[in-house]
């Protein structure tokens, strides 16, 4: 990082969000005191006469079209249905339960329908991995949150597809394709499938290899619990599943697992985890969570204890544990911090035995994996804080894929089903998977049927488009074991098949046969209907299943819970001590410098490329948007002149054993020394089905770097590098971390104003558990000293409603929110959910690297490194984490409003901060004096135009969008009850006001009509999509004139501060204080720092 | 010589009239422009008699002012949700399988319907009738029926007398601007009637005293009568019954009821 030029920080600030921010660069310092840093208007001013004429110009025909819009708008049909199920209201939205499945696990879902639209995803409430708040509300991951815009997009696979060498292709019918296979019924079939759990596609599976002998089914998932399955394999003697259940963990010990992240039971995990931690206020305890990592994860990121080290050390150190707990002999080749943090760790897992979780993650080698299970066997975790449950006896992924290689190299597959997935994307490098299918597609018959037309269809004969899990029936299991069920919630878009019922029409079947039944019987039933009725009559033992109590259940509450069946008879004690421990070696490494392979928090594997959604999403970590990026410690960095601001950086060289990657170095604080991460799924050369050459592409086209392309068989998840090289060439690369940065507002000026006393408010609020059971003040310092500078008269007059609650705009409600620092986990949920609720456009890479995501809700990542100069800071790997959802709070005494010419933001009676879009003529004004920097101003018309597309009027390009309309298939995603923006336009949070509104007319109506006691809403009657999706519950929205309401109850709480207190604008917002764990106390209290 | 210079160089009287034209029509053109503008794009003058051609000749005349059907018979859901329903073609059907389904022809032949043709192909199909919108708010204004309805705010308050609209299908009685759904969310009292007579778009608060016991209406007869002391025959005025009806109702205050947030999002 370069150096401070200013000369004005040389210890560097306490918490900063970049390592620009640290440096306190000019550009950083310019970002933080203009709201709009990249809007140049002198660029404006300097144009040419004759420029300048075209403009006027332009506005001249703009504004005649203006006035002659003075007439009616386009004319509207009301189209009711014919005849209206029992029941139905139109313009209700209605709420089904269904499930979504990604790497073989369902995650239950509730899914808001609008007249026949899905457009909204929820967590299933009643489902034990997504319950939140007692059962009140459901969590729902960032990709569960984003499935709706892949439903949704234009660009999904419309027809089937034939092939004759990799070319655009020629539709084809469905008849002209089943045809076609079933003339030639291949005697050497193979079948790879991605990963599943669905009962119904076994089933499929079953009866296709049944009908046609000699099918063989391979399994392959690019980012697998591989080594996990093999290590349990070992250590039980059989497959299992171990079901982790914080809630009953004191200490959690994480050696490079990411529990809290893409874990396949993380919203669980994240729930009991946040549970354990806001006893803080309650039982005066919290729990402890361990993290030994090689990279910095969201889990990671929130533990109390974190150690950065290199995937060997980590096993090194899982060794030196166990030998802690007397199961290996002593180790060496660990240092003297690394033993430190093995013993403390130890001291805290052997005085809650039977009170915690050791958990390895899945790049850890499987001896070491076993290693792990045999700790928690000696800390009696198995059967306590463990629960086993049996798993699939399926051989590892990477087996699989290579005897499927192996197999189509020797000729032995004439036919290859690629039942989903994209090997030819993500298998391993050193396969070559795609010239294995090259040669099987010249000589015998490839079909890849896929939501999208990727690089594996276009390396296979036949493509068939599949229908996405919302438009299609299915099951599959969730992880704690119990069986979801997927219904459709709208008729297909472009058709297509499911997994299931591709494999039942492949093997001839068809409604009639299927079901039994005549086909003017069947008329309304689908295929996919059909065999997962098949499957489930056997689940539910019922012969009629489609009207069976049983199933009309599990349709409702979207699953049937597991079955209570524990993996074995053997007593949990035996358990503990039947592990068989494997014996570990360590071989000489061959490179300096280890790279290791991550799954990414916004693309997963690769497979969600093509959604905006989720590539325009900071990623929870490192805040990089459109890209991936190798992520290096900034000691490495510094070490080979990689340089690195805010809006481009170096380009490395990485050699992994003869396959080099060029790809983008960004220096990532808390990335251990000596590791290069890769994170995958990003690079995708062919992930929508527009032409891929063409401006704008398809959204995921070419974005970032295909880490696939350097990950073989012999090392999926760490290899070892000599050391990167600098290509010398740069790389700009959008990242939000410096964007919107808060600043405790002119320090100086008011010091002058009102004297010294008045101590300057930190946004970051924290504190030990042990300070703050001493003293609950603890983490507001000296904040309670503040004198509130107050900058213009007050817009109320305050008449208190009642004690101790706000005294004005609460008629008849006070809505407020509370932000839990302490619990939240920086997943982005609640991101992803606020932009499908509130209909939020996607901007475009070009558009984040100036400044204009227009995300209303985002999570600020502070880091606070220990040492004492800037120097020490810049270069620790272990720098403490907080984050901070920062929305906008909803001043009552906004500054926002004063300055507006127009009114167009003005307070409504029950204190929400209104944004009124018709009357906003757009001078920003608003955001400029905005201290929480949450205003978002909609400089294009983002939501017709492509966000692939290079848009700078200004250079001349021709202004196309005044022309061009919202893509049909996009508007139907759209959120009815909210509207859509259009440029020139301010917007930010509203509180979700559409909610508000539903809730209180209805229990308002409910109240007149007799059929309640009082007007008023109840506690979570109105929930915000924030709220409803966070995992932690660290979001809580509710009612500040309800004495008893959460909201209430937590702003009264002792961690209740409000962010920039100090400007007296009474955010209805208030945050709650991080406390940490951990395992020793610091010797001195922390001095008072002013950030 | 020096005549000729002036006849020449000097402006003609007549030019002393120009400037007087000029200021006159600068002050003409600055009104009359807006005038013309504002006028012309009034709603008052776009929007009030607005009158598509309907899909199906309906009469709300025939059906609503002498068959004396309820306006909630087909629109069931105006006091349930934001959206007060075209009823479906089934409800159509429920009487038109039977009723006028035939005509007679110039040959006294019987023939089907042909004003009821499009419900019958739509029957016979399960394709849906194209209604036309007449009352047809903004995008960005978001009005709920059932929050006016349950309240006590008549159909006729929005959409006049419907049940006066013929063949010729509904019209737009109302200019629907914001400025004139102000003047009743300033002063809502001047709307508010009993709940059971919403849909009676012939009664006004006059006819209050003539209430049948064991109704709606009659309880808040009493309830006035007693609070003001009136004799059985006092005449009941709009603002007596809207003042009282707000408390009963539980109408907010204005400052809520002005909010940009009650009707815009």
């Amino acid at each position: 990082m370069n150096e401070d030029k200013t000369g004005s920080m040389k210890t560097g600030q306490t918490y900063w969000q970049s390592l620009n921010e640290l440096a306190n660069t000019p550009a950083v310092r310019a970002a933080i005191e203009t709201e709009f840093p990249t809007y140049d208007p002198g660029a404006m001013v300097n144009t040419s006469r004759r420029k300048f004429l075209q403009f006027a110009g332009a506005s001249m025909a703009l504004a005649g079209v203006t006035l002659t819009g003075c007439r009616r708008w386009p004319k509207e049909n009301v189209v009711e249905q014919t005849s209206r199920p029992q029941g139905r209201i139109p313009g209700v939205p209605e709420q089904y339960a269904t499930a979504f499945e990604i790497g073989g696990y369902a995650q239950p879902l509730l899914v808001s329908t609008y007249d026949g639209r899905p457009i909204k995803v929820e967590g299933n409430p009643m489902h034990p991995l997504s319950a939140t708040f007692g059962g009140k509300l459901g969590a729902a991951t960032v990709f569960a949150q984003a499935s709706i815009l892949e439903m949704y997009d234009p660009e999904r696979s419309r027809t089937i597809v034939y092939r004759k060498a990799v070319d655009r292709g020629e539709a084809r019918s469905p008849e002209a394709f089943f045809s076609a296979f079933q003339a030639k019924p291949g005697s050497k079939i193979a079948i790879l499938t991605e990963s599943t759990s669905s009962p119904t596609t076994r089933d499929q599976l079953k009866r296709f290899a049944a009908k046609f002998a000699g099918t063989k089914v391979y399994e392959y998932e690019a980012v697998s619990g591989d080594n996990q399955y093999a290590a349990d394999k070992q250590t039980f003697g059989q497959p299992v599943r171990q079901v982790f259940d914080l809630s009953k963990a004191q200490i959690v010990v994480s050696f490079d697992a990411d529990l809290l992240g893409l874990h396949p039971y993380a919203l669980r995990h994240a729930n009991d985890w946040s549970k354990k931690r806001k006893t803080a206020d309650t039982d005066k305890t919290m729990n402890r969570m361990y993290v030994v990592e090689s990279h910095l994860t969201t889990t990671g990121t929130v533990a109390d204890e974190r150690f950065p080290a290199t995937v060997r050390i980590i096993e090194q150190m899982v060794l030196q544990l166990a030998h802690k707990a007397g199961l290996e002999s002593a180790q060496g080749g660990l240092d003297e911090r690394q033993v430190a943090f093995i013993d403390k760790m130890w001291k805290d897992l052997e005085a809650n035995a039977g009170k915690v979780i050791v958990a390895g993650g899945p790049n850890l080698r499987p001896d070491v994996l076993g290693i792990i299970n045999a700790i928690n066997g000696k800390l009696r975790a198995i059967g306590a804080t463990i629960n086993l449950r049996p798993e699939p006896d399926r051989g590892t992924h990477i087996e699989q894929i290579r005897a499927l290689v192996d197999s189509m190299n020797a000729g032995g597959v004439d036919t290859l089903i690629i039942l989903g997935g994209n090997p030819v994307y993500d298998a391993p490098a050193d396969l070559n998977f795609g010239g294995a299918l090259a040669s099987v597609s010249g000589k015998g018959t490839t079909i890849h049927p896929s939501l999208y037309d990727n690089e594996t269809s276009h390396a296979c004969q036949w493509h068939v488009n599949r229908a996405h899990y919302l438009e299609s029936w299915g099951d599959s299991e969730s992880f704690d074991g119990s069986v979801c069920l997927q219904q459709p919630m709208i008729r297909p878009l472009f058709n297509g098949y499911t997994p299931a019922s591709f494999l039942a029409a492949m093997a001839g079947e068809t409604v009639e046969t299927v079901t039994g039944l005549k086909a003017d019987e069947v008329k309304e039933v689908a295929l996919d209907q059909a065999v997962l009725y098949r499957v489930w009559s056997g689940i539910t033992g019922e012969k009629f299943v489609a009207t069976s109590p049983a199933f009309r259940k599990a349709l409702h509450d979207g699953f049937i819970p597991a079955a209570k069946h524990p993996v074995d008879e053997i007593t949990r004690q035996d358990w503990n001590n039947a592990i068989k421990k494997p014996t570990v070696s360590f071989s000489q490494a061959t490179g300096e410098y280890e790279v290791r392979f991550a799954a990414d928090y916004s693309m997963y594997d690769g497979r969600f490329a093509n959604n905006g959604w989720l590539q325009e999403l900071p990623d929870a970590v490192t805040k990089i948007s459109w890209d991936n990026a190798a992520l290096i410690s900034h000691v490495d960095a510094e070490k080979f002149g990689i340089y690195q601001d805010d809006y481009s950086t170096d380009m490395i060289e990485l050699d992994l054993g003869g396959q080099k990657i060029q790809i983008a170095a960004y220096v990532m604080p808390g990335q251990p020394k000596g590791v290069i991460t890769l994170p995958l799924g990003f690079g995708r050369s062919r992930a929508g089905a527009i032409l891929l050459t063409e401006n704008p592409g398809s959204i995921g086209y070419q974005v970032g770097f295909n880490t696939y392309a350097v990950r073989s068989t012999n090392n999926l998840w760490v290899a070892n590098v000599a050391k990167p090289v600098k290509t010398g060439k740069r790389y700009q690369i959008a990242t939000t971390q410096t964007h919107h940065i808060i600043e405790p507002v002119g320090y100086e000026i008011r010091e002058d104003r009102v004297g010294k006393q008045s101590q300057g408010g930190k946004i970051v609020h924290e504190s030990t558990l042990a300070a703050y059971l001493q003293n609950a003040t603890a983490p507001h310092k000296k904040a309670h000293n503040l004198i509130p500078l107050q900058l213009f008269p007050e817009p109320y007059k305050p008449g208190a409603k009642r004690e101790g609650g706000p005294d004005a705009f609460n008629s008849p409600h006070a809505w407020g929110m509370a932000m839990d620092m302490n619990a939240c986990i920086g997943c982005n949920a609640c991101v992803v959910a606020c932009q499908a609720e509130n209909n939020i456009p996607i901007v475009g890479k070009d558009m984040v690297m100036m400044n204009r995501e227009m995300h209303w809700l985002r999570i600020d990542r502070y880091f606070k490194a220990s040492g004492e100069d800037y120097h020490a800071k810049i270069n620790d790997d272990n720098p403490q984490v907080t984050y901070q959802p920062m929305t906008c709070v909803h001043c009552e005494n906004a500054p926002c409003e004063q300055v507006c010419p127009v009114a167009a933001t003005v307070h409504d009676s029950e204190g929400l901060n209104t944004m009124v879009y018709n009357r906003c003529i757009g001078t920003r004004y608003c955001a400029n004096n905005c201290p929480y920097k949450i205003r978002k101003f909609n400089y294009l018309d983002y939501q017709s135009k492509h966000p692939r597309e290079h848009y700078f009027p200004w250079l001349g390009i021709p202004d196309t969008q005044q022309k061009e309309s919202v893509d049909k298939i996009r508007a139907l995603a759209f959120n009815p009850d909210v509207t859509v923006r259009m440029r020139g336009v301010m917007e930010k949070c509203t509180y979700c006001v559409q909610r508000i509104k539903h809730a209180s007319i209805d229990r308002r109506n409910e109240w007149v009509n007799g059929q309640r006691s009082k007007p008023e809403v109840d506690d979570f009657d109105v929930v915000t999509a924030c709220q409803e999706t966070c995992p932690t519950e660290a979001i809580v929205f509710g009612d500040l004139n309800d004495p008893n309401s959460a909201v209430t109850k937590l702003h009264q709480g002792a961690r209740a501060y409000q962010v920039l207190q100090e400007l007296n604008n009474r955010p209805r917002t208030h945050h709650l204080a991080k406390i940490r764990n951990p395992a020793e106390e610091p010797v001195a209290i922390e001095k008072e720092e002013v950030h | 010589m020096a005549e000729k210079y002036t006849s020449k160089y000097v402006f003609p009287k007549t030019a002393n009239l120009v400037l007087p034209l000029l200021v006159l029509l600068v002050i003409g053109g600055a009104t009359y422009m807006p005038t013309v503008v504002g006028l012309g794009a009034s709603p008052e003058n776009i929007d009030v008699g607005y009158q598509p051609t309907q899909p199906v000749p309906y009469s709300h005349a025939l059906h609503v002012g002498q068959l004396g059907l309820d306006c909630k018979y087909c629109h069931t859901t105006v006091d349930k949700a934001a959206f007060a329903a075209i009823p479906p073609t089934q409800t159509c059907m429920n009487c038109h399988t039977n009723v006028r389904k035939t005509v007679k022809d110039a040959g006294n032949n019987e023939v089907r319907n042909p004003k009821l043709a499009p419900v019958f192909e739509s029957w016979e199909t399960g394709k849906s009738i194209a209604w036309v919108k007449v009352h047809d708010l903004p995008d960005y204004s978001y009005f709920n029926h059932s929050a006016h309805v349950n309240k006590g705010v008549s159909c006729i308050e929005c959409h006049g007398r419907v049940d006066h609209m013929g063949e010729d299908g509904v019209y737009q009685a109302k200019n629907l601007s914001m400025a004139w759904c102000l003047e009743c969310h300033r002063s809502p009292e001047k709307a508010l009637r009993p709940k059971d007579k919403v849909t009676d778009l012939a009664w006004t608060a006059e006819d209050l005293i003539k209430s049948e016991p064991g109704t709606e209406s009659f309880d808040i007869l009493k309830e006035l009568q007693d609070k003001h002391q009136l004799k059985p025959d006092d005449q009941v005025t709009q603002q007596m019954l809207g003042e009282h009806l707000k408390k009963k109702y539980g109408i907010r205050d204005t400052q809520f009821m002005t909010s940009c947030s009650t009707c815009h999002r």
